[in-house]
């Protein structure tokens, strides 16, 4: 997994998928929704999923950086994806959720609509990412994952988290 | 593996003597330590035998071990050293201010050169060259024999030894006290060719060689108290040794050169040792891979502790688990007021029992948390320990007779609070000494006895710690003060109190001194020791009496983990202000608070105006503008600067336990850090020195915010 992300990544989506795919045959996902867009990210940069709590207000911070939340005594900052992504509707509901990452050492809490359920996802169910349209940049996007009816957007979400667009952390991440 | 002359009979492969680097380097530096300490405490005219004897054996101690590392230069060094040491034991040398100095500067020499090694894993061979040629002359006129029969002695007279330790039950080298070993071989001898084995099949746990002066009877019965008589067998052995070990060890050889100090490695280990394939021992001592090593400082630091005696009744822990503690028990403490708030609320708040219950836990938790809390405490000793060494070279340099007087070391404070705390300390005993303390002869003509004195002092003051730093020297000059501030043009005129005279100090650039030493007098001195404190959340006082002396007085919380905070309120959100730079809040009166071109408002303070600034716009906090005439106005001072802050409401004040926010995060423009209330929300608390810059300047520092979070 650290190969993918922490390497420059080629410009040619066959060889990423490649890459990421020879180790494990079958790679577990948490596949959430972030307004009409299934997305999936990998389930290892994933602490824990908690409900949405009221969030401290950073001065200065962008639209997307919610706040900060206390997580057993650390201080998290939470990230609202939907915002980030331009989702229309932000409101926070019931299956309104925060998805808990460690990334590079860090804790990150993202806002995400609702949590799916866990995917598994073989290499062969890995389509490389064609030109569409979506909120995200195309960047972060590793692959689409079929499964029957349903596309799940694959996201780089190390690298998305720590991505100098997003500018959470100070200086490091840029890639 | 290149091909080699087969091994000697029984001989597995060398020892990896790198493993135990880490101990080496901690060691030596504190025997290095050791030996100044008591170098600075003697007195010349009628040494101290014990204090002598100590420095001796500290001495000894850093060469036994050089010599096993194969840093022969250190234990040459140390030699020398020891060599002086006798003369003085004999008084056939006084130790002279020029005698101390040499061997300091011996230590000084040593020091410098185990950090390089540790840190690049190479030594600069010429580095120790002319200390030791100095150390040599000094030594060189008398060389007792006492020192030649406990020293490393010269390999003419000495014997070669074969030991073997075997353990009962096939222990194999892990199952050793090395340290000590290590230790008690270097004080008989030189060691070559030290391999080690699992013991298994009939192997000894370790070979040798050994060239000493002493019996293989001696050495079986030194070795045997350590390692039990029976383990140990010991014979003569006449063959000629393995490499050139015959030769008196020396940094000339290219090898040598190519590790540094680090002698050539001796081995003859064959690469089919069944110890090399079994892997037990899979790298060899090299000089080039020192700086590698860290990792293996938990296992030998646990075998050091048990087996040397440093410091039974001590554990090292890495400070990030203290730290997590730390954290778990600052949730607990939440826990527990969200528990107590609920049992208040709860049908059964009239049940005794649970009303006692929660009362004992609370009671528990704090009691917890003040535990963990004095885990972190350090003693400032040190931090005072460096400072005998400092004021010597200075006062020397300067020409001045001074001692030193310390008190209270063992007072105790956060750990990083002292690393902080260092530089400021360091600057202002460096001015007492520099600016406080007259020369000899000046103080004679004033009354006052040859040798001036400097009081270091900490002492526990309520929930803070006090550093005072006291000379009896000239004290502030009141005149020269007020003339020199009005030359640099700052407000001063001869009305002023002495407090605000000494006030002027602390400006940015100010000094006194006529001129520039490189002691001090550059005048970027004063305002950077009153920031660094500043931001240790501590404050700085001066005392000064004209020709009696100065009394600067520094005051600091106990720990930087925890802050006395004013908890505000802004709308639905809440913030901290560090209680240290608020001097008051109230309430304005109707007609207290002006506007001012730009919509921006002035708030009336006895004589003089102050900005009052809206804490929402200062940080963007959207929706909320009550009439800065109906707000509460939190009047702070940092930098020299002085402003009211509207907030709304004041919901007390409270001890909160700092967090960063950069741990996940990063810096915030304004913030200094954040804390959990007892709700178990965030607050985040306030960085009012920022705060106060941005808000003279609001335009320029907004847009700082802005570029900083860098939006898309």
């Amino acid at each position: 997994m650290n190969e993918t992300t922490k390497t420059v990544r080629p410009p040619a989506p066959d060889s990423a998928r490649g890459r990421g795919m020879v180790a494990a045959p079958v790679r577990e996902f948490l596949a959430f929704r972030l307004g009409d867009e299934d997305y999936a990210i990998d389930i290892l940069k994933v602490q824990e999923i908690r409900v949405f709590e009221a969030v401290t207000k950073l001065p200065g911070a962008p639209d997307y950086i919610k706040g900060v939340i206390n997580l057993r005594g650390l201080i998290a900052p939470v990230i609202d994806l939907r915002v980030k992504f331009g989702c229309e509707q932000t409101e926070y509901g019931p299956f309104t959720v925060l998805i808990v990452l460690h990334v590079r050492e860090r804790l990150v809490a993202v806002v995400v609509d609702a949590v799916a359920d866990v995917v598994g996802l073989t290499e062969e169910e890995i389509r490389p990412t064609p030109e569409f349209a979506t909120g995200v940049n195309i960047e972060y996007v590793t692959g689409l994952g079929a499964r029957g009816e349903r596309m799940l957007i694959l996201l780089d979400i190390e690298r998305l988290v720590s991505s100098r667009e997003l500018g959470i952390f100070d200086g490091e991440g840029a890639t | 593996m290149e091909p080699r002359s087969g091994p000697p009979p029984g001989a597995p492969v060398a020892v990896d003597l790198t493993r135990f680097l880490p101990m080496f380097f901690q060691e030596t530096e504190e025997h290095l330590a050791a030996m100044e300490g008591h170098l600075l405490r003697l007195d010349p005219h009628a040494p101290d035998p014990e204090a002598l004897h100590s420095i001796f054996r500290a001495a000894h101690s850093v060469k036994g071990n050089s010599a096993i590392f194969g840093a022969t230069r250190f234990s040459e060094i140390m030699h020398r050293v020891e060599s002086i040491l006798d003369r003085m034991r004999k008084a056939d040398l006084a130790p002279t201010n020029a005698v101390i100095s040499l061997l300091l500067e011996a230590c000084d020499g040593v020091r410098e050169e185990l950090r390089c090694l540790k840190d690049t894993g190479n030594t600069d061979p010429t580095a120790l060259q002319a200390v030791y040629e100095r150390l040599s002359q000094l030594s060189d006129a008398a060389l007792p024999s006492t020192v030649e029969a406990s020293g490393t002695p010269a390999p003419r007279r000495s014997e070669r030894l074969r030991i073997e330790v075997h353990l009962a039950r096939g222990e194999g080298i892990t199952a050793l006290p090395l340290a000590g070993l290590y230790a008690e071989l270097g004080t008989l001898g030189r060691v070559e060719d030290l391999q080690a084995g699992d013991g298994s099949q009939g192997m000894p746990a370790l070979s040798l060689f050994l060239l000493t002066p002493e019996s293989a009877e001696a050495v079986r019965a030194r070795l045997g108290a350590l390692l039990g008589v029976e383990n140990v067998r010991v014979e003569r052995h006449e063959r000629a040794p393995p490499s050139q070990a015959a030769s008196p060890p020396a940094l000339t050889t290219a090898e040598a050169a190519a590790f540094g100090v680090f002698a050539p490695e001796q081995t003859t280990a064959g690469s089919g040792s069944a110890f090399e394939r079994t892997g037990v021992f899979p790298a060899r001592a090299r000089g080039r891979r020192l700086a590698d090593q860290d990792t293996s400082q938990t296992s030998f630091g646990r075998r050091a502790s048990d087996r040397t005696g440093f410091d039974r009744s001590s554990i090292r822990v890495d400070v990030a688990k203290v730290d997590r503690l730390l954290n778990l028990v600052g949730e607990l403490v939440i826990a527990q007021s969200m528990l107590a708030e609920a049992a208040q609320r709860s049908s059964a708040a009239g049940d005794a029992k649970l009303r006692g219950s929660v009362a004992y836990v609370g009671r528990q938790t704090r009691e917890l948390q003040e535990a963990v809390m004095s885990i972190r405490l350090l003693p400032i000793d040190f931090l005072f320990s460096r400072m005998p060494r400092m004021v010597r070279d200075l006062a020397q340099r300067l020409g001045k007779e001074v001692e030193l007087a310390i008190q209270g070391g063992e007072a105790e404070l956060d750990k990083e609070m002292i690393e902080k705390l260092a530089d400021p300390v360091m600057h202002l005993m460096r001015n007492s000494l520099d600016h406080g303390i007259e020369p000899p002869e000046l103080r004679e003509a004033a009354g006052k006895p040859r040798q001036g004195t400097i009081q270091l002092r900490a002492l526990h003051h309520g929930g803070a710690i006090v550093v005072e730093i006291e000379d009896d020297g000239a004290g502030f000059d009141r005149d020269k003060i007020l003339r020199k501030a009005e030359e640099r043009g700052l407000r001063a005129h001869a009305g002023m109190s002495d407090e605000e005279v000494w006030q002027l100090v602390f400006a940015p650039g100010f000094t006194t001194a006529d001129t520039v030493s490189d002691v001090s007098g550059r005048g970027v001195g004063m305002d950077v020791v009153e920031r660094n404190i500043g931001a240790l959340g501590g404050r700085i006082d001066i005392d000064s009496r004209r020709g009696a002396g100065t009394t600067i007085t520094v005051a600091l919380p106990l720990t930087l983990a925890i802050l006395d905070g004013m908890t505000v309120a802004i709308g639905p959100e809440t913030f901290i202000i560090p209680l240290s730079s608020i001097s008051e809040a109230f309430q304005p009166q109707p007609g207290q608070v002006r506007s001012i071109a730009g919509g921006s408002h002035v708030i009336e303070l006895r004589d003089s105006y102050v900005p009052l600034l809206p804490l929402e716009s200062l940080l963007h906090l959207r929706g909320h503008a009550a009439r800065p005439e109906e707000s509460i106005a939190v009047v702070v001072e940092a930098d020299g600067r002085r402003a009211a802050l509207a907030v709304d409401k004041l919901l007390g004040q409270q001890q909160v336990v700092i967090k960063s926010l950069e741990a996940n995060y990063k810096r915030v423009c304004g913030i200094a850090g954040a804390t959990v209330l007892g709700n178990g929300r965030v607050a985040l608390i306030l960085d009012v020195t920022s705060l106060l810059r941005g808000g003279l300047a609001p335009a320029k520092d907004f847009e700082d915010i802005e570029a900083e979070v860098d939006p898309v």
